[in-house]
């Protein structure tokens, strides 16, 4: 027996999955041991090795693919423990960091806190100003060299941050992406001054225009890199110690995964990955195809996120903020707000009305329920209060829930408002599903897309318990919860379903008519190296797929469209037919009428995506039997609030686990599983598909 | 009829509006709203909102909205209240209801107003903050009447007259400029654009595509707000809906009542210069804006304000915005900028031909001197009157950088023969003012715009022929203070593949700081263009050395005045731009020594600023706290020896009111006194204390290493003056006056002291 392993550590549970070559899934979930997060990532794979009736040693030993997804780079970036950095820029320019364009004051931060001018400052400088030296040297837009680099001078700004303790150097020269030569040059010179310390280049990282965000990058990359390059060297011992001779492969924020070396060298890529694995779960996995596009939502215990999918790939994005830092490499494009069951109910002094979070009480003090000590109400106490939740079957049983815990807390923000504790629950719960409802609608619609075309893929902990709801406001279909048990492990199973990837760029600002000979040469290029990597990787030559695309804008205006650029050798009729495809294009994303075909097209940037793929266990599937589940699958029948309906009323409760294909729910029903409930209201319906997906309908949606 | 009307004199609405009847408002809400579904309404309303600005922004494309963010869209109700507006530039919202009461009592019979029209209106007498700010508002009908309106606002590069981008530095009369739009219905019934009226709008233009396209992007922002809206309506229904529109204003009105209801009733005034009504002009202008407090309500009036003149006019719409950008910041913070409520507390009375509000035909081109004034203006006003209000949630700061929006602006053609033409963005990143608790943020945005943005420096080099030699922040430039204010920042240039640029200056805050300072505190520095002629700067960079500041090339300085046209600059001068950073807070005696030795090895102050300003003495990177403490003692004994007489006895009675951190007015028997919080010294009685004060006058370049001689730019002495208590000579409050200017009795306690000029 072979196995494909994916691990994905998150704040509270290290979550492991283990596919089979019979394309049978087992879960490992234990909880997360920061700060030596490799302890949890042993105990969560030993834990789906179990289940799979394997040893770890057995299963490392066996495994052909071990894909990992990890915050270990995120952490470094929230706790602002990562490694004394020295940045060198170009004389005059020094202050482009800690000037943050203005904006890094309220980049990514809540409208409250733009609002109010005193409630955001700019974050704590990732290098502060002392160890950043500015050397002589210029390159213009063109790429010509208007001073020549002072090479003595950049060894003596090398040498004075190498003695004031850099541990690691981050080089960011203006116009470097165009002509990176005095950039390469300062980093031979600093290999050779500080030999073995972290060393990082902004042209090399992210050739791209906009020397702030590619300053930004650059310095984060130089922050977070040695610590995580320790963890990746100590994951990869121990490893090898356990008998895994084969790469640990990384989960990137663009979709895909690194072997270990390469993320070593740039572990920007890691940052924010946390719920890519689950959108590219959904793009890849066979199970999915069928739902066409998707939206991908996963509540856990402090956030919602949610990604899309569309013609069987993820949405990307090209702007990343990061501590209110902001930079530009593409990733999967995902927004969060904070809407979990950790959510804190309160009352707003001002209208006197009720509101929910952003504020979480986290795993501790967790949930009033919980008994940890947290007296404010949160979602899951409503969820307790309104019948939802089993106080006796939650995680399946690790974790009894306390009833009057709950109501006492709900009563604290519900007694002032008149309610009682049953009704602040709805209230509460009717207002976070709009707050989810409203976050799709926006990354949605703003791009372009509505709701109503998409299923809605509801993973993590928490989200079987809202899906219908927020699916009904959006008037999308259907909800799914993806292979039942398994959507609240979705993010390991993402990380399985990775293949290799690298992402290769740089900025090429031309307007058109296209010179055919250097766009050529400049896509021949970013896919030679690519193609020679994934060689290197081992991936067979027929397993690469390389796709093209050009960053085009008209010119004087601001929208920059990434348009793939078709296979095949770059002729005249394929950049004809690129200028179209930019056009129409621009008019989907943007409405008719809005191109500005006068001014020209300006072509910003030109990207390759290579993709080495990685075998796909097929995963396993049942024969649709009888609509009607079997008898002892049905548990009992528990009061809880129907919301279509505004009664508590009796639900049916299944035991997911003993659900087969084809069985048809109809609510008002809960379905409990080990590690998620799903609600299904009186007017919906769930249904068992062959790979176990749990699909949700209401009866005016169907 | 009012001869407020928006055609010789700007439009201020009365309490009630005349409306045809042929045009009906829905205005039945249910009695009842359960706070959930206003929860859910609310803050759907809020989202759709800012969801039609970033639609704008994107159907646009235009680098005005994602770079300047000079945009901002609203809902306002029926009659023109506002529920919400964008997360954008505040000065230009707070101009549209004005504009939409208009069209309802302008409009409403001829042509009238019905379903799926849109009106457009760029009348800064009307309701535009300027002639190059397109206002667009559309009805929505719900069952044949009005249940709201969706509107926006958008900067335009182009819309004729003899600047390119409006920011005319000579223009003598509104003929000279742009010749303003009233509102006319450009979209008449579902969706159909007026072709006459669209090509008459479009040829006014040297860009008229890109104002087509920003055109259709307002239109599209209306439709999609308009869309949302009649879904909520639909889902909920139109009372409900109504109902929590209705309970957003009240709340807001009754949340700006409750901040105000620990202040005393009284009057709090700021006074501010602008200087150079045209080129040539060396004259210094007043700007004053009085603030009065009466029983749960603001009155605002600009008394003591210079009459209109050259190009230093703002419409009534254009000042009241000003004023309101600073006042939302502060006050309505907690409804995320929910002012309808607060306006409806608000009483404005501007006085007729002042440079606060123009009569025909004054130009009104520049908003960037004189809304930012009348922001600058309330931010200190404002901020005196929170002070009494001794509560850490309720933010009070100094002025922010960018005080008045140093337009400064290069046009040409480049060595390839393409036409070039812009303005800096830089100056977006102000320095703040700081705050009561805290310094101002360096670099850190404006007071108007939440979300401000400067562009790369590789951004103004892709497009425009230039090279920077240096982009930073400046050392020092926040004024001092307990709590300092922001750094803003200096950039130098010089022309790259270019022959000639040509510049043209329409701009204030040169010669008089417009950054004031709060209690004590220092302005920020001023605005500065600077051009440094024939020099080296081609073979310094040849020899491979980049210059990093004008003295150290050859040739010579010239100060560019603040209204100039057509100043050249070729391949050998180098050109320099400073723009204003933010106003301290406090006495700078009171600062953390240890803060100003941070602020000294981060690079945000020079060394030998910290002795000068601050008293604190640094030697080889560490505090001398030795030496820095009789160094301050030396610096308060010089203060007190500027007094004459005794040391005043201490003030007996309670406290009525702590004015700030420096002064309290109490109550003994019948008799009010004035007190210093320090040592308690009896003050005497509030009106004149400045004058009894020991009173230290500088001329203003020594209240800032950033601020220059005043000479250059003007005639007229600009000063600052520090008070003193004559007890124990802490500073307690500063000011900057010109010419021959009195200090401004700028507070007034008390009912009798708050009665203001009233609108004719």
């Amino acid at each position: 027996m072979s196995y494909v392993c994916g691990v994905d550590i998150g704040g509270t549970f290290t979550d492991a999955v283990v596919l089979d070559e019979g394309g049978r899934i087992h879960l490992g979930k234990r909880s997360s041991t920061p700060p030596n997060f490799e302890q949890g990532f042993f105990d969560a794979l030993e834990a789906a090795g179990e289940a799979a009736g394997v040893t770890l040693a057995r299963l490392l030993a066996d495994t052909t693919h071990l894909l990992h997804g990890t915050t270990v780079a995120t952490n470094l970036m929230v706790q602002m423990n990562g490694a004394k950095v020295g940045l060198i820029t170009t004389r005059g320019h020094r202050d482009v960091l800690p000037m943050m364009r203005s904006i890094g004051r309220v980049r990514g931060r809540s409208v409250e806190e733009i609002v109010r001018l005193s409630a955001s400052r700019k974050p704590t400088p990732i290098v502060p100003r002392s160890m950043i030296e500015e050397v002589d040297e210029r390159i213009d837009s063109k790429g010509e060299i208007v001073v020549e680099l002072d090479e003595e001078g950049a060894q003596a700004a090398i040498r004075r941050l190498h003695e004031a303790g850099a541990e690691a150097f981050a080089i960011s020269f203006l116009w470097s992406f165009i002509n990176p030569v005095h950039e390469l040059r300062v980093r031979r010179l600093v290999e050779e001054i500080a030999p073995g310390a972290f060393v990082t280049t902004s042209s090399e990282l992210v050739p791209k225009w906009g020397e702030y965000e590619r300053t930004a990058a650059v310095a984060i990359n130089a922050f977070v890199g040695p610590a995580t390059a320790d963890y990746l060297n100590r994951m990869s011992r121990r490893l090898s110690e356990l008998g895994y001779a084969r790469p640990l492969y990384l989960v990137e924020s663009a979709g895909g995964v690194l072997p270990a070396d390469s993320a070593a060298k740039d572990p920007l890529l890691l940052l924010g990955s946390g719920p890519v694995g689950g959108v590219t779960a959904a793009a890849q996995l066979e199970s999915a195809k069928e739902f066409g596009d998707i939206i991908v939502t996963d509540m856990g215990g402090t956030s919602f996120d949610v990604g899309l999918v569309v013609d069987g790939r993820p949405r990307y994005a090209n702007t990343s903020i990061v501590n209110q830092y902001e930079y530009f490499i593409p990733i999967v494009d995902v927004e969060s707000i904070g809407s979990g069951g950790g959510s804190i109910i309160w009352i707003d002094s001002v209208s006197g009305g009720m509101r929910v979070g952003p504020r979480s009480a986290g795993a501790r003090p967790g949930p009033a329920c919980y008994g940890r000590g947290g007296g404010e109400p949160t979602i899951s106490d409503a969820n307790l209060v309104l019948g939802y939740l089993n106080p006796e079957f939650f995680l399946g049983g690790v974790l009894d829930l306390d009833v009057g815990a709950a109501v006492a807390a709900l009563e604290s923000v519900g007694v002032p408002l008149g309610m009682s504790a049953e009704e602040a629950a709805v209230a509460a719960t009717r207002i976070v599903n709009h707050q989810m409802a409203d976050l799709i609608r926006k990354l949605t619609i703003e791009r372009g897309f509505h709701p109503r075309d998409f299923s809605i893929f509801s993973c993590g902990g928490a989200a079987g318990l809202h899906a219908m709801e927020y699916t009904a406001l959006l008037g999308s279909p259907r909800a799914v919860v993806p292979l039942g048990d398994t959507a609240s492990v979705w993010s390991a199973l993402g990380a399985a379903s990775c293949d290799l990837l690298y992402v290769r760029e740089r900025s090429l600002i031309r307007m058109a008519p296209f010179d055919r000979a250097e766009l050529a040469e400049s896509f021949g290029d970013l896919e030679a190296s690519a193609r020679e990597r994934l060689l290197e990787d081992g991936v067979a030559g027929e397993d690469i797929e390389v796709t093209r695309f050009a960053d085009m804008k008209y010119g004087g205006q601001v929208n920059s469209v990434s348009t793939p650029v078709g296979s095949g050798a770059i002729d005249a009729a394929l950049l004809e037919r690129l200028g179209d495809d930019f056009e129409a294009a621009y008019e989907r994303l943007y409405g008719k009428g809005t191109g500005h075909r006068k001014a020209g097209i300006e072509m910003t940037e030109i990207r390759i995506r290579a993709i080495g793929r990685q075998p796909k266990p097929e995963l396993a599937r049942e024969l649709r039997s009888d609509p009607s589940p079997p008898e002892d699958a049905m548990v009992g029948t528990r009061r809880a609030w129907d919301m279509v309906g505004s009664a508590f009323v009796d639900f049916d409760v299944w035991r997911g686990s003993q659900l087969r294909a084809g069985n048809i729910v109809q609510g008002p029903a809960i379905v409990e599983l080990a590690e998620t409930t799903v609600v299904v209201h009186g007017v919906d319906r769930l249904t068992v598909d062959e790979f176990g997906n749990f699909v949700c309908e209401r009866e005016d949606q169907r | 009829m009012s001869k407020w009307d928006g055609v010789n004199e700007c439009y201020v609405p009365g309490p009630q509006i005349t409306i045809d009847p042929s045009v009906k408002l829905h205005t039945v809400a249910d009695a009842e709203i359960d706070p959930v579904t206003y929860e859910v309404i609310r803050s759907s309303l809020w989202n759709i909102n800012a969801e039609a600005g970033e639609i704008i922004t994107r159907v646009s494309g235009s680098p005005i909205a994602q770079y300047a963010h000079d945009l901002n869209t609203v809902l306002l109700t029926e009659d023109a209240e506002y529920l919400y507006t964008g997360p954008y530039n505040l000065n230009l919202a707070v101009v549209i209801d004005l504009a939409v009461k208009w069209i309802l009592e302008f409009r409403s019979t001829d042509p009238g107003i019905a379903e799926g029209d849109i009106f457009l209106s760029t009348d800064p007498f009307v309701g535009a903050s300027h002639v190059t700010d397109t206002v667009m508002a559309s009805p929505i009908f719900v069952d044949g009447e009005i249940f709201g309106w969706a509107a926006s606002s958008f900067h335009q590069y182009d819309m004729g007259g003899s600047a390119p981008g409006g920011y005319s530095p000579d223009a003598r009369d509104r003929f000279e400029e742009a010749d303003p739009i009233p509102p006319v219905k450009i979209v008449e019934g579902e969706g159909r654009v007026r072709r006459d009226l669209l090509e008459w709008y479009l040829r006014k233009s040297r860009t008229p595509e890109l104002l087509e396209l920003d055109l259709r992007s307002q239109i599209a922002g209306c439709n999609y707000s308009k869309t949302r809206v009649l879904s909520l309506v639909e889902a909920y229904g139109a009372g409900t809906v109504k109902a929590a529109m209705r309970k957003i204003l009240d709340d807001g009105e009754r949340a700006f009542v409750k901040r105000l209801e620990h202040v005393p009733e009284g009057r709090w005034s700021c006074r501010g210069y602008l200087e150079s009504a045209e080129p040539g002009d060396r004259e210094v202008y007043t700007t004053v804006l009085n603030i009065h407090k009466q029983e749960g309500r603001l009155v605002i009036d600009q008394e003591g304000t210079s009459p209109q003149t050259g190009v230093l006019s703002i419409s009534y719409a254009a000042w009241r915005a000003g004023v309101m950008a600073p006042l939302v910041r502060l006050l309505c913070d907690d409804t995320i900028y929910a002012l309808g409520g607060a306006l409806r507390r608000l009483e404005f009375k501007p006085l007729a031909g002042s440079l606060m509000c123009a009569s025909h035909p004054a130009a009104t081109g520049n908003p960037g001197i004189g809304i930012c004034q009348a922001g600058s203006l309330a931010t200190v006003a404002l901020s005196r009157m929170l002070s009494t209000v001794e509560d850490p949630d309720q933010d009070i700061f100094a002025t922010a950088g960018t005080s008045i929006y140093p337009i400064s602006a290069l046009t040409g053609v480049d060595a390839a023969g393409n036409y070039f033409g812009t303005i800096h963005m830089e100056p977006m990143a102000g320095g703040l003012g700081a705050f009561r608790d805290g310094d101002g943020q360096d670099t850190g945005g404006t007071v108007y715009d939440a979300l401000a943005l400067a562009p790369n420096v590789e951004y103004s080099e892709q497009y425009f022929p230039i090279l920077f030699l240096y982009r930073r922040e400046l050392p020092g430039s926040g004024g001092a203070g307990r709590f300092r204010g922001g750094n803003s920042g200096v950039f130098a240039y010089m022309p790259h593949r270019a022959e000639v640029i040509d510049h043209y200056t329409a701009t204030s805050g040169m010669a008089v700081p417009t950054s004031l300072g709060l209690w004590g505190g220092h302005p920020g520095a001023t605005n500065r263009d600077l051009v440094r002629r024939g020099t080296d700067v081609e073979e310094r960079l040849r020899s491979g050395t980049i210059p990093q500041r004008l003295d150290e090339l050859s040739g010579e300085t010239e100060y560019v005045p603040p209204k100039e046209r057509d100043v050249l600059q070729h391949p050998s001068d180098v050109w320099e731009v400073r723009w204003a950073a933010g106003g301290g807070f406090g006495d700078p005696l009171e600062r953390a020594p240890e803060a100003v030795l941070h602020d000294v090895l981060n690079e945000s102050l020079e060394a030998e600023d910290s002795a000068a300003l601050y008293g604190v003495v640094i030697a080889d990177g560490a505090l001398d706290e030795a030496a820095t403490a009789s160094r301050r003692d030396e610096m308060r004994t010089a203060r007190l020896a500027g007094r004459e007489g005794e040391a005043p006895p201490v003030a007996t009675g309670e406290a009525i009111v702590h004015l700030g951190p420096t002064l309290s007015l109490l109550r003994d028997g019948a008799a009010v006194t004035l007190a210093c919080r320090s040592c308690g010294a009896d003050l005497g009685p509030l009106a004149g204390w400045k004058e009894r004060a020991i009173v230290l006058t500088e001329s203003v370049e020594a209240a800032n290493p950033e601020i220059d001689e005043p000479s250059v730019y003007v005639d007229a002495p600009i000063e600052f003056h520090t008070y003193h208590c004559r007890g124990c000579g802490r500073s307690l409050d500063s000011e900057v006056t010109a010419g021959l200017d009195s200090p401004l009795d700028d507070i007034a306690i008390g009912a009798e002291s708050s009665d203001s000029a009233s609108i004719e």
